[in-house]
């Protein structure tokens, strides 16, 4: 088809164009032949398709879509309470693991201040060099020159 | 454009309201079959499609846009070409421009073979998904060109030229048929 207003053939049909367009194309359209039999020829290709009838939907379509929608919701409630359950036992191990350690009663250097303490007080001479001075004993070590000075 | 009893229903859904849910694919599973029998044609596939499409709903955000139906149909085509790249792969490496990239032909029905009568699945078989998809919205479900480019993620010049190569191309299939079944 030759015509100059062969691409707007479909717009019209398919009320795509403006207003002004649409009624320039109108007027053309009394006019031209061509343009006339390609509407034609769209608008029974068209009444073909939409003549055909619809697919049927099976009837428990529905029905599966929820079920498995709930299914699935199910499945995802039941993979958040197993992480949560991973996640809790983590903690619970870490802080098991991870407790005596911080316990300031028992700690290894809190024993080592005490024996350096008893040493210093009953045996102010004695080495105590692994340990660094801490105020504990500095203090003992002072009780104790200040003992044996008063001797 | 959404409104907001769809907005709201979105939000319950998102809320893990089951109601919520069931009514929404009570009101568009029928459509969206509808539409899906165009694109993969009847059977498990139109099913799949169907299925995969509210289940992905969950995982897309409504904006209000365009109508509800509009947006599920977006879905649907997506899932739809999400579907064909995965068989794609799986069957053979298929070239990604028209029919050849397209799903499975979709059968001709009994009707059309023994009658003479083309229908809908036999005249849309053999298009690529593209092709077809752009026929369906507009000839059948009567999309406007911005509908279309909205559900199809598409430049608005991109539909009307896909829209007039389906076009051609559907004629020239059903000419060729007709002449077929001249004696």
């Amino acid at each position: 088809m030759n015509c100059v207003f062969a691409d707007k053939v479909e717009a019209y049909r398919d009320n795509e164009l403006s207003p002004e367009q649409r009624a320039a194309f109108a007027r053309h359209l009394g006019q031209c032949a061509d343009c006339a039999r390609e509407i034609e020829a769209f608008d029974a290709l068209s009444q073909r398709l939409r003549a055909t009838p619809r697919a049927a939907m099976p009837d428990d379509l529905v029905e599966r879509i929820i079920e498995r929608h709930q299914e699935r919701g199910e499945r995802g409630l039941r993979r958040i309470t197993g992480w949560m359950s991973a996640a809790a036992a983590g903690v619970l191990v870490a802080s098991l693991v991870g407790w005596p350690r911080e316990s300031p009663g028992i700690a290894a250097g809190s024993v080592e201040k005490v024996k350096n303490w008893e040493l210093v007080a009953t045996n102010p001479s004695a080495p105590i060099a692994a340990e660094p001075q801490n105020e504990l004993v500095q203090v003992a070590q002072w009780m104790a020159d200040g003992l044996m000075s008063e001797r | 454009m959404g409104n907001d009893s769809d907005i709201d229903l979105l939000r319950r859904i998102g809320r893990g309201d089951a109601e919520a849910f069931a009514r929404l694919v009570a009101d568009h599973a029928r459509y969206l079959y509808g539409v899906a029998h165009g694109l993969v044609g009847r059977g498990p596939d139109a099913e799949d499609l169907v299925q995969e499409t509210f289940l992905a709903v969950l995982k897309s955000r409504f904006r209000g846009e365009s109508s509800l139906r509009t947006w599920l149909v977006a879905i649907l085509v997506r899932q739809a070409a999400m579907m064909r790249r995965t068989r794609s792969r799986r069957l053979s490496p298929l070239s990604l421009d028209g029919a050849a990239g397209s799903i499975e032909p979709v059968e001709p029905s009994h009707e059309s073979a023994t009658d003479a009568r083309l229908d809908l699945a036999s005249l849309l078989a053999g298009l690529s998904l593209e092709h077809r998809a752009v026929l369906m919205l507009r000839e059948i479900e009567g999309l406007s060109y911005d509908q279309i480019a909205e559900a199809l993620d598409l430049p608005r010049g991109t539909v009307e030229s896909r829209l007039h190569r389906a076009r051609r191309e559907l004629r020239d299939r059903a000419g060729q048929s007709e002449r077929m079944e001249r004696p």
